[in-house]
């Protein structure tokens, strides 16, 4: 009852935001605090991929984006490539290259509030940005910001079909998912780092939403940490999943070697898995979801089956 | 004759300042290039244009680049590059070391701790304190290398660059104790102590230039100081210098410079260093020749580090204190390896 003045308020101001979609000035919460632009931004610059996926999804092409391969970055995921190439590289991710931005004229800039909390001031002189908590967000953090980025873009109605879509995927997963399945423990393998994500990380969000339980609590705020070989033995998980890339050789490869290794429970389960990592950890956005979900189902992941080969991990 | 210095000195009044002044040029030369050098391109005419107030949308594109990121950029790097070489040279004189300078004495490396616990502390700290937190950083770390060097009176050149290199590396660990243990995004903010000059804006220029205003002039008067200090304790002392004063007084103005360009653009191998060894063989010893000359050189090889950084491999941009590294490092070795061999 109480509620109903507030709900006919949210729905008054979803409607003055829905229907004079252009030239109306727009308002938003960012994480970096309140973001007014004169009307809908035409020209962006995307400093994550995230950002670049969500753009792509909403029917927008960037202007710009951090997919510069040089610094140690690794450049667009595998799966954007073909929609980005028309797309002006503006460096890598850690430095992007703020003349080329500013070259660009954009009308907004999407940064990260972790990654870029340096730079947001030399970012909001070249353009109204917004910084969101991406790199280090949960699952739900990241469809309030595609909420916002269609906010920001003037395309909220395809932004609210998006998080529709992303329910009824949820809710389509959780179908498949083993009540009671034993703990797991997911992490990014390189060949110099063992980085688990915890239940407040995006994937290790989403993953304890489908109903797996995640055995990785956060440190404090930092939701991704590393971890060694001794302090995986000692969570014991039933359930690996490791998420690596196809160019490069996992630390998991020489642990496996360890006899420790061999006494994990999900390797004598047989219930270790491993993805690409581009596509599960690095992307974070509604295309790269859709395959997610797909792959979260067919490997067996969720109904807590045995991989079938190509989700086996490399020996 | 005894006065020598004299009359060759009068006769060439134009060579005594053609260094300094060709320097100079050089150095203005190049930062109108780095001016019009970047990852979009400025061509020379819109350059001038943009600089003299015309108009239209390229010409203001263009002097947006130039005013908001390139020429606060050039400023610190310049600054930057002119007080770590001061501050080397000033080290060099007192400590009578030709290994000595602010990153290898672990100068560097104290306000960089210093500056990473005061961020720790007080998050939002404002800029202006960001300097003053570094100075007592580098004091401290100063003072504990003096302290471990010292045999007696005497500082021995290769114990004093060890004990500077051993210092500075466990300053370097600490930092990272305290950079693991901090809350995400306090090690983003301090990226840029690693040596650089990306992003330096207005902001980063208003921490730098009160200090470079006040103490690089000071420093040209305590010149003639410098040159006495360089002869040892005793001459000094029996040419009537207190001797003390004029160490501490002149390592505070070296150590404050230094801390001062390490708040604004980190730590850039090998400037302080590099820069006074070049003076000197281009100037000679009199500290009131050496010391603008060595400015000029250590702006100089700034701007052309972050120059050739940022026009090399665009977008990508390298590092200033990278390639100061990369020049300085050879040299260092090769001074090492000298002074080891005089003893």
């Amino acid at each position: 009852m109480t509620n109903l003045p507030k709900k006919t308020a949210l729905l008054a101001l979803a409607l003055s935001v829905l229907a004079p979609a252009h030239a109306a000035p727009v308002s938003i919460q960012t994480d970096n605090g309140p973001l007014t632009l004169p009307q809908p931004a035409r020209r962006v610059v995307a400093l994550e991929y995230s950002y670049l996926d969500t753009l792509e999804a909403l029917g927008i092409k960037a202007v710009g984006a951090a997919i510069g391969t040089q610094g140690g970055d690794r450049g667009a995921p595998d799966y954007l490539k073909p929609r980005v190439r028309d797309v002006r590289e503006v460096g890598s991710r850690a430095q992007p290259n703020l003349e080329v931005m500013l070259g660009l004229k954009p009308d907004l800039i999407l940064a990260d509030t972790f990654v870029h909390k340096a730079l947001l001031p030399n970012l909001a002189r070249i353009a109204p940005t917004a910084g969101f908590e991406n790199r280090r967000g949960s699952y739900d953090d990241v469809l309030r910001q595609i909420l916002a980025i269609g906010q920001l873009t003037g395309r909220e109605a395809r932004a609210r079909q998006l998080l529709a879509d992303q329910a009824s995927l949820v809710s389509k997963a959780q179908a498949f998912t083993k009540k009671n399945a034993p703990g797991l423990v997911a992490a990014v393998v390189t060949p110099g780092a063992f980085t688990v994500h915890s239940t407040d990380s995006f994937i290790g969000s989403l993953i304890s939403k489908l109903g797996r339980k995640n055995l990785v609590a956060p440190k404090g705020t930092t939701t991704q940490y590393e971890l060694s070989l001794e302090g995986l033995v000692a969570l014991n998980p039933g359930t690996l999943v490791l998420f690596t890339g196809a160019d490069e050789t996992p630390l998991s490869i020489q642990w496996a070697k360890n006899p420790l290794w061999q006494k994990l429970s999900a390797v004598q389960r047989g219930r270790v898995y491993e993805f690409d990592r581009d596509l599960w950890t690095r992307s974070r956005g509604p295309i790269a979801l859709k395959s997610i979900f797909a792959q979260m189902i067919s490997s067996g992941l969720l109904a807590d089956k045995a991989p079938p080969k190509a989700f086996l991990p490399r020996q | 004759m005894s006065a020598g210095v004299w009359p060759r000195s009068g006769r060439s009044g134009v060579r005594v300042w053609a260094l300094p002044l060709g320097l100079l040029a050089l150095l203005l030369g190049l930062a109108f290039l780095a001016l019009g050098l970047g990852a979009v391109a400025t061509p020379p005419a819109q350059l001038w244009s943009a600089l003299t107030g015309g108009t239209g949308p390229d010409t203001d594109l263009t002097r947006q680049l130039v005013l908001e990121l390139r020429l606060p950029r050039v400023l610190v790097a310049l600054l930057g590059g002119a007080m770590f070489a001061v501050s080397g040279s000033i080290m060099q004189a007192v400590v009578r070391n030709p290994l000595a300078s602010p990153d290898l004495l672990g100068v560097g490396a104290g306000a960089g701790v210093a500056v990473t616990a005061l961020l720790l502390a007080v998050p939002n700290a404002p800029g202006w304190s960001i300097p003053w937190g570094a100075f007592a950083g580098a004091w401290a770390a100063f003072l504990l290398v003096l302290a471990l060097a010292r045999d007696g009176s005497r500082l021995p050149p290769v114990r004093l660059a060890l004990l500077g290199v051993a210092v500075a590396a466990s300053l370097g660990a600490f930092q990272q104790l305290l950079l693991v243990r901090a809350p995400d995004g306090i090690g983003a903010a301090l990226s840029f102590l690693t040596g650089t000059v990306y992003g330096a804006d207005w902001s980063r220029l208003a921490r730098l230039w009160p200090w470079a205003l006040a103490l690089l002039p000071v420093t040209l008067l305590t010149a003639r100081r410098l040159d006495v200090l360089s002869l040892g304790e005793e001459t000094a002392a029996a040419l009537g210098t207190r001797v003390p004063l004029a160490r501490y007084g002149t390592l505070a103005l070296a150590v404050g410079l230094a801390a001062a360009a390490v708040s604004a653009c980190g730590i850039l191998g090998f400037v302080g260093l590099l820069a006074p060894h070049l003076a000197r063989m281009l100037a000679g010893g009199l500290h009131l020749r050496l010391l603008p000359v060595s400015a000029l050189i250590g702006a100089l090889l700034v701007l052309l580090a972050d120059t050739l950084g940022r026009a090399a491999l665009p977008p990508l941009e390298l590092p200033a204190g990278v390639i100061t590294t990369l020049l300085g490092a050879p040299y260092f070795l090769y001074l090492l390896r000298r002074a080891a061999r005089t003893g």
